[in-house]
């Protein structure tokens, strides 16, 4: 199937530090793949830029099928895209609630009542989010998605810092989006949630990426073994 | 995209907030230095503006709105007319209240 979301062969350095030299991502309707990889391999890097959220130095992204000379998050967040970054998706100034229901005003979303319930928020939407404690901000944020429903979704590490029983939550709804349609790219370190849950795996690493295939086949590739999973070849 | 009335209106108040302390301590700083807080020189005006805008983008920055803005569709562009509009309004409203006035 054609990816709704490629970010291909993307470069960027940081002050002369080279962080990812040729890094891809491709998002696919219909498909939630996860982006596993040690901690400064790129990872976010490549999610952000993906997102629009940050320029690449070299590369191209490309979305619904048209390369963009400089990807903006606005304009894609306009064509279907979702960026949950790995902390600060909400405004400290309102509610979550007021929050979800710009999204619903703005895209024509879902019932935000409704959302709430599916991911478990019911009774606290009145409250900001600096009331909230981790696991709850990142349930509003799903929340957030169910509300806006993309065509595209980048999470950023939507699992840190959440109880592993949050997280087994947030994966089913996950899965359920993915199920739906929806493109659903993940980065995380919870490896046996995210592969347990993923229909690909992509491993970033060296500032460079590899397409790992079905989780049941990256398991076997003996790189990614022995240099993250820590497992003997 | 345009952001919708509620959000836009959201932000349009923020900005008028924020235009009224930089009015208002542009004013003072004129009279003290003994000039008239009711007719402000084009550049003052210009400055007013400028500071309303920088303080608006800043406090979108200390309250972490950008992920939340541009997941919205709204554009650094739009970001910046939200805080330059009622600054511009409030500036001509004053410049017709003081011809009026005189």
């Amino acid at each position: 199937m054609t990816p709704l979301l490629v970010a291909d062969c993307v470069g960027k350095s940081f002050k002369g530090r080279r962080v990812l030299s040729a890094g891809s991502l491709r998002a696919v309707a219909g498909e939630l793949r996860v982006l596993l990889g040690r901690n400064g391999a790129g990872k976010s890097t490549l999610m952000k830029i993906a997102a629009g959220w940050i320029e690449p130095d070299t590369g191209t992204v490309h979305f619904d099928g048209a390369a963009r000379l400089r990807t903006r998050l606005p304009q894609l967040a306009e064509q279907g895209l979702f960026y949950l970054p790995d902390h600060d998706l909400f405004s400290t100034a309102f509610s979550v609630r007021t929050q979800l229901d710009m999204f619903r005003q703005q895209f024509g979303g879902g019932d935000i009542d409704e959302a709430a319930h599916a991911v478990g928020l019911v009774g606290k939407l009145d409250r900001r989010p600096s009331a909230l404690s981790g696991g709850e901000l990142r349930r509003a944020e799903l929340a957030a998605i169910l509300v806006r429903r993309p065509r595209c979704l980048l999470a950023d590490e939507p699992f840190r810092g959440i109880a592993p029983k949050d997280a087994e939550d947030m994966t089913r709804v996950l899965r359920g989006l993915a199920a739906s349609g929806m493109a659903v790219v993940v980065t995380g370190h919870e490896v046996p949630t995210l592969l347990a849950a993923a229909d690909h795996v992509t491993w970033c690493t060296a500032g460079t990426t590899l397409e790992l295939g079905p989780p049941a086949t990256a398991v076997l590739h003996g790189a990614f073994r022995r240099e993250y999973l820590g497992h003997a070849p | 995209m345009l952001p919708t009335p509620p959000l836009a209106l959201r932000y349009i108040a923020r900005g008028a907030s924020l235009w009224l302390v930089a009015r208002v301590l542009g004013s003072v700083a004129v009279a003290l230095a003994g000039g008239d807080p009711l007719h402000l020189p084009f550049g003052a005006t210009l400055l007013i503006i400028a500071a309303s805008v920088m303080l608006g983008v800043a406090d979108t920055r200390r309250r972490h709105e950008r992920a939340l803005l541009e997941n919205l569709a709204v554009s650094t562009g739009m970001r910046v007319a939200f805080f330059a509009i009622p600054a511009v309004a409030g500036e001509i409203s004053i410049g017709v209240v003081a011809g009026v006035l005189a």
